[in-house]
This record gives C-alpha cells, sequence and structure tokens, in this order.
C-alpha cells in the first residue's frame, strides 16, 4: 500500500458564482482499520482561504503547523491577511524545499480574491500547482471525485445549488473508495459569511 | 502482541496495558508496567519497541515537569499530547522512535481526555482508542458497549470484557494486564488482571 494511502482521504473544491465550498470526509484509519470518524482536514487560514491537506496525516497536520506559523508572522509583518494566489504560492514552496524527501501530503486551496473571485488550487506532494476554473480534488478518492464533479459541474451556481453539487459528489465518490467516507465536512464560503455543514453518508 | 487501550467516562479517563515484556519467543517477565504517570493527572500508556517505550516516555515526563518548573503550573493535556507528537514528528526522518501512545489525562476546566498518538506522530483527540492486535477486539468491544458518560463500575465491567475477548480470541494473548485510571483527584493504578501469577523478581 502507497503511504500516501495509509491514512485515506478525500477533499474536492469547486468554483461558484461569488463563492467557493471545499469538503472533505471525516475517517481517520490505519490502513484497514478506522481510528476515528471525526477527523477535520480542513482548515481555515483566514475567514476567505481554506486549505484542505489530504495524505499522511502526521505529514498533513505538521503542514498545517507551518503554514499557520508562516501565515500569522505574514499577518504581523504585512498587517492584512495573504491572498490565496499568495497562500498557494507559498505551499508550493514548503513543498518543494523538501523536494527529495517530502511531505506525502497533497493541498487543496481555496479562497476568495480581493474582488470576491473564487481561487481553487491543488499541488502535488512537491509542490506542482494546478490551478482550475471549475472544481479540484485531491486523495485516495480522487479518481471517482474526478468523474462526479465533471458530471454534476455546472458553471455558475448560486451557494445553495453549489452545496448541493458539491455534497452529492462527495458522498457518491467516497461510497466508492473504502479508505475514505464516513461523513462528509463541507463550507460554502461567500464574501458575506461562511457556512460549516456535517454531511451524513454512508456510516461505513 | 502488546495490547494497549483505553476510554474516557464522564469525569474520568481509564488506560489499560499488557504487562508482558517479550523479546522474540521468549517472556522475560509478565509484570511490566507500561503504563507511565506522566504527572498528577496525566497517563502515558505506550506501546512498540522496548528500549523505545522506556526512553521515549521518560524523555516526555522529564521535559513535562521541566515545564512545570520554570512556570508553576503543569501542562494541559492537550499540550502535552501536542508536545509528544511534535517530538515524534522531528525524530520521525531522522532517527523515529517506534512507540504508539495512549494520553490520558484530567484538566480542571476540560475534564477527562485521551490522545491517539501513533508512532508516525498522527494525532488525534478520541473517546476510545486502542494499539496492537488487540486493538482489533478491544475497538470492537467498545464499540459495541461503549456510550458516553459510563459510570467508573460499567467502564470497568467494559475494560474486563475487552480482556475476556484479546485471552480468548488472540493467539499469543498477553496474560496479565494493568488498569490505571485518571479523575480529579489524580492519577493512580486501579488494579491488575492477572491469570499467571508473575515471579517475585
Amino acid at each position: 500500500m502507497s503511504i500516501f494511502e495509509y491514512n485515506g482521504s478525500a477533499l474536492v473544491a469547486m468554483v461558484g458564482k461569488n463563492c467557493f465550498a471545499i469538503a472533505s470526509d471525516r475517517r481517520l484509519g490505519v490502513q484497514l482499520q478506522t481510528i476515528a470518524t471525526d477527523f477535520q482536514r480542513i482548515h481555515k487560514i483566514h475567514d476567505r482561504l481554506f486549505i484542505g491537506l489530504s495524505g499522511l496525516a502526521t505529514d498533513a497536520q505538521t503542514l498545517y503547523q507551518r503554514l499557520m506559523f508562516r501565515h500569522k508572522l505574514y499577518q504581523l509583518r504585512e498587517e492584512r491577511d495573504m491572498k490565496p494566489e499568495t497562500f498557494a504560492s507559498l505551499v508550493s514552496a514548503l513543498l518543494y524545499e523538501k523536494r527529495f524527501g517530502p511531505y506525502f501530503c497533497q493541498p487543496v486551496i481555496a479562497g476568495l480574491s480581493d474582488d470576491d473571485k473564487p481561487f481553487i488550487c491543488t499541488t502535488d506532494s512537491i509542490g506542482a500547482k494546478e490551478l482550475a476554473k471549475d472544481f479540484v480534488v485531491a486523495g485516495t478518492a480522487g479518481d471517482s471525485l474526478y468523474g462526479a464533479c465533471e458530471a454534476m459541474f455546472k458553471p455558475d451556481m448560486e451557494p445553495e445549488e453549489l452545496f448541493e453539487t458539491l455534497s452529492q459528489a462527495l458522498l457518491a465518490s467516497v461510497d466508492r473508495d473504502c479508505l475514505s467516507g464516513w461523513g462528509g465536512h463541507i463550507y460554502i464560503v461567500t464574501p458575506t459569511e461562511v457556512k460549516e455543514c456535517t454531511l451524513k453518508g454512508r456510516m461505513d | 502482541m502488546e495490547c494497549v487501550f483505553g476510554l474516557v467516562g464522564n469525569d474520568y479517563a481509564i488506560v489499560v496495558a499488557d504487562t508482558s515484556a517479550v523479546h522474540s519467543i521468549l517472556v522475560h517477565k509478565s509484570n511490566e508496567d507500561k503504563i507511565m504517570v506522566l504527572d498528577s493527572h496525566k497517563l502515558v500508556a505506550a506501546s512498540g519497541e522496548p528500549g523505545d517505550r522506556v526512553q521515549f516516555t521518560e524523555y516526555i515526563q522529564k521535559n513535562v515537569a521541566l515545564y512545570q518548573f520554570r512556570n508553576g503550573i503543569p501542562l494541559t493535556t492537550a499540550a502535552a499530547a501536542n508536545f509528544t507528537r511534535g517530538e515524534l514528528a522531528t525524530a520521525l526522518r531522522k532517527n523515529p522512535y517506534q512507540v504508539n501512545v495512549l494520553m490520558a489525562g484530567y484538566d480542571k476546566e476540560i475534564g477527562p481526555s485521551l490522545y491517539y498518538i501513533d508512532y508516525i506522530a498522527t494525532l488525534h483527540k478520541v473517546d476510545r482508542g486502542a494499539f496492537g492486535y488487540g486493538s482489533y477486539f478491544c475497538l470492537a468491544m467498545m464499540d459495541r458497549h461503549y456510550h458516553s458518560g459510563m459510570t467508573v463500575e460499567e467502564a470497568i465491567d467494559l475494560v474486563d470484557k475487552c480482556i475476556l475477548e484479546i485471552r480468548s480470541r488472540l493467539v499469543v494473548a498477553p496474560p496479565n494486564f494493568v488498569i490505571k485510571i485518571v479523575d480529579k483527584d489524580g492519577a493512580r493504578e486501579y488494579a491488575w488482571r492477572e491469570s499467571v501469577k508473575p515471579d517475585a523478581a
């Protein structure tokens, strides 16, 4: 089993009309055994920027701590929050630093730019950025997520429709992957508010 | 074949560990205490490579004590767990410790808590957790019988059910177990469950 599949994960972010949504599964496993069903994979960097970290849980936790540290320093120096594009470059740089001994993570970054335009991107484990205009996926259920999102995605969805679409795509995909699932966590972010919901799917 | 498991009740946390020190096919001793009292209100149950287990848990214990000496107040359970994870994570890509840790503690404002810390430094706060081959049986028993707000008696009953499962279903089951509890009155040994009386040495 690959080291990326040790803990199991599913992450997806999708763009809507002046909003975005980012969702993850909730399972923390050790290969075939499930340890917890309430694992937090998506973290808030600031009110308009979220990062989800899939892959090896220990590296996801270390990377999150390093990123929070860097962002807090940035906030102290610049007296403002980091733009999503800047943050994506920071993530990419941190990952490439460990090019020959990498973090076994695949991050998904989602944020709202200054002009309220949604921004999503993913990188591989050594920091190769992949910007997308519609959706990005990561984790053991990644292949299924690509299919489900491609089928269900429509451009310029309102937050309510985006929430429905992303929830259905996530739950359908994790049901085909034994290493991810046990419900879902979804954040819908608009310029005015952040809504956080827990999804109940097949609890297996 | 090492078995470590634990659970959290309404105002206490219990951890249980087997007490066999094994080297290949030989049982060196069967009264080895694998649950260290970290400070007055914390317990660390550790399983894994024997040398690493003792060295690492003692290192954590001494650093937790140092913090209390320097700052005049004890660490919270969450802080101690995060410190432990940090040490494991730092060592992971140099000289990894092969130790799995279940850290149980009681904090005055927060109440009891249990932290699952993998040998590769995965940290998660849990209601019930287990390591080793025994985890297959313990987690299943606890999933079936555990509910939040159990009394100490109900929890010890569940612990005994888990031990019975391990003894009857695990091929090289450890014969003896130690149970330790932490609550508002502190961390202490609760009981031993012996099916083979160990020698006096």
